[in-house]
């Protein structure tokens, strides 16, 4: 019998017949996620390295007894979510176990009294938001994927929200979690508001993309949902000033749940769209929550704003516009996919002293490719804030696509460590950014190396992913 | 209905970024990933392409094509500005899949 037929047989055993599966089909569509070698390889019609079974379970005993096979076997564990990642995390580029974790969708508990939600993580992003909202809560976690992508997905990728501002991003709301760990032993954390016992190990797992842990239950924070929400826009005269501006309002304690700042670029496309003349940077921002605590943050930011930088106020039209559209952009996105064209997307991070800095340098290295490219500024801090790149490069004559590709990030990768940013704020690292990962580190990665020798002796969970597969295991997916 | 003639849509709805998983009824009940309307349209593609050998992977096909209602709930907006009509790429292969 080959390896394939006896590991479906073993897990058959485990989860039932029905939930595991080497039909192609499902080898293929469970192995894929977001990041563009697979909308190419999509476009050119062949299949990218599959796993050797797909199993769907329903339980965290079922999780644990499959990792235990496939430590028995010797064979990787990939855990999928919603697929909706942008850097090939779930590419199981040595083959093995897909778990999908959908089946594992149960809210498990609401407690109204002290603002918290225990759920297992194959729950879709809204389909626990629209949960909460029938009991009056939100979770405050909107990221656009939130229609696709799983509450596991948010974890292990420390996932932002469009409303981070104010709810902070996923590892901010997490209290604490049951984990399958490597071994497959399942472990838990305890969900306290805070504690002073050592280290944080919820947030050792939390970020950690599969590699040490699968996260099967989650403790997560939520809120009242707001009494009101106000929108407002302003035109500044630049990156500059629109991010100065933006500093100052986090320096007051001020908390707008949206804030976008528009590059030149970004905000030409965006303000004529609506009509408006399109120059200067665009802010967008909204406040939400308590009605008097929303007028007092909506007063001080209209001080800051257009008492000491002059910004032109453009009311709520164009904030308002951006939420409710907010997905609009990725209509086009498949045509220019089918056209091969190089459509990503990057995000990083610095603080305040570095942030300007960072945007000009990863511009350089756009304009050295003569790669079309935009940006905005959205998730703040009183200590800084990323900047998301989207960017745009059509293919040449006689270079191949890949190679401008990897260098472009290559540059901008380099570029963000040279400046000291983060090289991902929200997207997490999977295949993409595996290879800039110990760079980042320094001398520290050989302890993520040992925390991860030390969990995982057979090296089963996700293998060759947060840096361990080096820059080779990530080209050869396209 | 040919599947040729809906193959490009199908290609197009499997390069989205999948928000329609959300509101397909079917999917949000039997919760595998090759059930979320874009993974169909893959499925389609995949055909299409002849990645997939009809003949060996017939009863995952079938399986997977007659999990759907039809009802084109993926292809109304918001959840689609594709304009991709999905009952008609799933109701095209599943006329080819039995031819």
């Amino acid at each position: 019998m080959s390896t394939q037929t006896v590991l479906k047989d073993r897990i058959s055993k485990i989860v039932g017949e029905e939930n595991v599966s080497t039909s192609l089909v499902d080898l293929a569509i469970c192995s894929r996620d977001l990041w563009l070698p697979y909308f190419f390889n999509i476009v050119d019609r062949k299949l990218w390295k599959l796993p050797d079974v797909v199993v769907w379970p329903e339980t965290t005993e079922q999780i644990s007894e499959t990792i235990k096979l496939a430590n028995e076997i010797k064979i990787p564990v990939i855990t999928l979510g919603g697929g909706a990642g942008v850097c090939g995390g779930i590419s199981p580029t040595r083959g093995g176990i897909i778990i999908d974790m959908k089946r594992m969708n149960k809210i498990i508990e609401i407690d109204d009294k002290s603002l918290t939600v225990r759920t297992q993580t194959g729950i879709i992003g809204m389909e626990l938001e629209e949960e909460l909202n029938k009991h009056g809560y939100t979770l405050g976690h909107y990221p656009l994927s939130i229609y696709s992508s799983t509450i596991g997905g948010f974890l292990a990728c420390r996932s932002a929200g469009v409303l981070s501002n104010k709810y902070g991003k996923i590892e901010d709301m997490v209290l604490g979690i049951q984990v399958v760990l490597p071994t497959g032993e399942i472990i838990e954390t305890k969900p306290v508001p805070r504690s002073a016992t050592g280290p944080n190990l919820t947030q050792l797992f939390v970020g950690s993309e599969g590699v040490l842990g699968i996260i099967t239950e989650a403790t997560l924070r939520m809120h009242e949902l707001p009494e009101e929400r106000i929108y407002i826009s302003y035109r500044l005269k630049s990156v500059h000033e629109g991010l100065e501006a933006i500093r100052k309002i986090f320096r007051c304690g001020v908390r707008p749940a949206i804030v976008r700042l528009y590059d030149e670029y970004d905000t030409k496309l965006t303000l004529r769209s609506l009509g408006l003349p399109a120059e200067g940077c665009l802010l967008i921002l909204s406040f939400e929550g308590n009605s008097k605590l929303v007028k007092v943050e909506k007063e001080i930011t209209e001080n800051i704003c257009e008492k000491e930088f002059k910004a032109e106020n453009l009311g709520e039209k164009p904030a308002k516009h951006w939420w409710i559209h907010r997905h609009d952009q990725y209509w086009m996105l498949p045509s220019l996919l089918m056209g091969k064209m190089i459509v990503d997307t990057m995000e990083v991070a610095a603080t305040w002293d570095k942030l300007e800095k960072l945007y000009f340098e990863i511009r350089k290295v756009f304009e050295k490719y003569r790669v079309v490219a935009m940006a905005h500024f959205s998730h703040f801090y009183q200590e800084g804030g990323s900047i998301y790149f989207t960017f745009l490069k059509s293919k040449e004559k006689g270079k191949p696509i890949e190679q401008t590709y990897w260098n472009i990030w290559n540059d901008a990768m380099e570029t963000c460590l040279k400046i000291g940013g983060a090289i991902s704020h929200h997207h997490g690292i999977g295949l993409l950014k595996g290879a800039w990962l110990p760079k980042y580190y320094g001398n520290a990665y050989s302890i993520l190396a040992d925390i991860k020798r030390i969990l995982d002796p057979n090296n089963i969970l996700n293998p060759g992913k947060l840096g361990f597969g080096g820059i080779d295991e990530a080209r050869k997916i396209f | 209905m040919k599947l040729e003639k809906y193959s490009k849509q199908a290609l197009k709805c499997a390069l989205c970024l999948k928000m329609c998983k959300f509101v397909c009824p079917v999917a949000s009940v039997v919760r595998r990933e090759p059930v979320y309307p874009p993974n169909k349209a893959l499925i389609v593609h995949l055909i299409a392409s002849k990645l997939v050998d009809i003949d060996e992977e017939s009863d995952v096909l079938a399986e997977y094509l007659y999990l759907c209602t039809t009802c084109g709930l993926c292809s109304t907006e918001p959840w689609c500005g594709l304009k991709i009509s999905m009952p008609e790429i799933i109701e095209s292969a599943r006329t080819y899949l039995v031819s």
